[in-house]
């Protein structure tokens, strides 16, 4: 009864009411509508939401979710609104309303790549520093190949697992051989006969090294942040490092070493740092960070020094001579010419600082690096070549270890699935998380998840990289890649798993 | 009739100045809700015309 003279009074209300009032009514509703629509894609209430992006792009006046690709000086841009990815690497960033747990990226592009460059990969920024990207894989040449060539045991996707020879029928076997470490036909231990890509091994399998009385003493500097290996074969251990803060800016430069046993994080220590304005040589601050240990398991820790290039590790003393450094190093500030042992047979060269062109030997062979800023790879068919350096300030990197002696190198990591991969008679098997592209004409689609836990948000954004390593400018336009289009599937929390979690 | 297009236009006035407030207010407090779907320069830039045409219309 009340509702219906309310509805007799609204309706009588209405019809007496002038046609400018309905007309503002109905300009003001266009406008609350469009604040709800609004709110609605900034909550997204359901969690789920799809972006996407095209090359060329259709006409959109807003800003879009996806940005362009950037730096420009690795994209040809002559046809401006199809962009060629001529150098590696380059970054977009997806501009999000809210946080979101995962990420389904799908690519659809144009592959003009040349065989010397078979992996493509997307990564998105977890943390803060420039080199912290979780890359997965959208196309890797060298595994579809193997695929073509090996037995693959049938598997989940995006698990492969492919074998030289029919060694294993069911995937549950090899996985379960696998976490003991003790695979079939695998003689001289797992290291030297499993390759892996985008793939943790699990298992219970440790290295053991001859135990050495020998203590170690590195006085060589190196500058920004480094991760090592360190084998621990005895109760009682220490670990320290002298760090040196250049000042060359004023920001801050904090300093955080993590020492992690079998993933997990056993020890972390930070010296948190305001910046300073000193730029003055002889007020160089040393500070420094010791670790030590009783009844620590016997095995590979990582080490990773998280730190700026303003600041040094200006020495490094442990009670064992099992340390490496992984992947990449640059010693600073030597006083003399400086050798170096690994276990790659490649090298990538790099240095800034013209004082440091001249030559280098790199497994016997000498090579003269010419340029600044120009990456060089160098190769080397010797094991376990040995590196001298005339000059310091050179950044080196390779897929294996570097040391400072040959009693102390070592190698814990399983043989990896990248460009310079080369079937060797001694590997057996491959394992990897990878899912191949699809073809459709000639495009390739691919699809890499991701979990955005953690990864770096700023601004509203989340930093993507397409890596393809080896795709380098001066090898020319013809060898490139285009993308023709990115679409981003988000999930996260509902709305009501916010209110009530 | 005129006087009735007159008044028209005062509102459409009045909603595109309404609507850039709110768009500009939203984008204060959430910056790009609005930006990435709809570049604002084309709302200013319809206020602008609807504010030219109540003057037009008042001078004659």
């Amino acid at each position: 009864m009340l509702k219906s003279s309310f509805i007799l009074q609204l309706s009588k209300y209405w019809s007496q009411s002038s046609w400018l009032f309905k007309l503002r009514l109905f300009l003001g509703l266009i406008i609350g509508v469009l604040v709800l629509i609004l709110f609605y894609f900034k909550i997204v209430p359901s969690g789920q939401i799809t972006y996407q992006r095209t090359w060329p792009r259709s006409h959109y006046s807003g800003q879009g979710f996806i940005s362009s690709f950037k730096p420009d000086n690795r994209l040809d841009l002559s046809q401006k609104s199809e962009p060629k990815i001529i150098a590696n690497p380059v970054y977009f960033s997806v501009f999000t309303p809210r946080r979101f747990n995962t990420a389904l990226v799908t690519v659809t592009y144009q592959n003009h790549l040349s065989s010397s460059t078979p992996i493509i990969e997307l990564g998105v920024l977890k943390g803060q520093l420039a080199s912290s990207y979780d890359l997965q894989p959208l196309q890797n040449n060298i595994l579809d190949y193997w695929r073509s060539k090996w037995s693959s045991l049938k598997t989940a996707p995006p698990l492969l697992i492919l074998q030289a020879t029919p060694s294993y029928s069911s995937a549950k076997k090899f996985l379960s051989d696998l976490r003991l470490g003790n695979l079939k036909n695998c003689s001289k231990g797992l290291l030297s006969c499993l390759a892996v890509y985008n793939y943790t091994v699990q298992n219970n399998y440790s290295l053991k090294l001859p135990t050495s009385r020998q203590v170690l003493s590195i006085t060589q500097p190196l500058r920004g942040a480094h991760q090592f290996y360190l084998y621990l074969d005895r109760p009682d251990w220490y670990l320290d490092f002298e760090f040196t803060y250049l000042r060359q800016d004023s920001k801050p430069d904090p300093i955080t070493v993590n020492i992690w046993f079998k993933n997990k994080l056993v020890m972390t220590k930070t010296i948190p740092d305001h910046g300073s304005v000193e730029k003055d040589p002889r007020h160089l601050q040393v500070t420094d960070l010791n670790f030590s240990g009783r009844h620590q398991p016997t095995g590979v820790y990582k080490v990773e020094v998280k730190i700026n290039r303003d600041v040094v590790i200006k020495r490094i003393k442990s009670s064992t001579d099992k340390l490496v450094v992984i992947h990449q190093i640059w010693p600073v500030s030597s006083s003399h010419p400086l050798t170096l042992f690994t276990d790659a047979q490649h090298l990538r060269v790099q240095t800034s600082n013209p004082r440091s062109l001249g030559k280098i030997v790199f497994g016997k062979q000498k090579f003269n690096l010419q340029q600044t800023y120009q990456p060089v790879d160098y190769f080397t068919s010797q094991k376990n070549p040995i590196i001298q350096l005339s000059k310091d300030d050179i950044i080196l990197t390779d897929a294996g270890v570097f040391s400072f002696s040959a009693a102390s190198l070592f190698n814990p990591e399983f043989t990896k699935i990248n460009r310079y991969f080369q079937d060797r008679p001694n590997i057996k098997y491959l394992i990897a998380n990878y899912q191949s592209p699809i073809q459709r004409g000639q495009l390739k689609i691919a699809q890499a998840k991701f979990n955005l836990l953690g990864a770096n948000r700023s601004q509203g954004r989340y930093t993507f990289v397409i890596s393809i390593p080896g795709l380098e400018q001066h090898l020319g336009t013809d060898n490139y890649l285009q993308i023709k289009k990115i679409t981003i599937s988000l999930s996260g929390k509902t709305l009501w798993q916010k209110i009530w979690p | 009739m005129a006087k009735n297009l007159a008044l028209i236009w005062k509102e459409v006035f009045y909603f595109f100045s309404w609507a850039l407030i709110i768009a500009l207010l939203l984008e204060l407090f959430w910056p790009k809700i609005i930006l990435v779907y709809f570049n604002l320069n084309y709302l200013v830039i319809l206020w602008l015309v609807s504010a030219l045409i109540i003057l037009f219309k008042k001078q004659h």
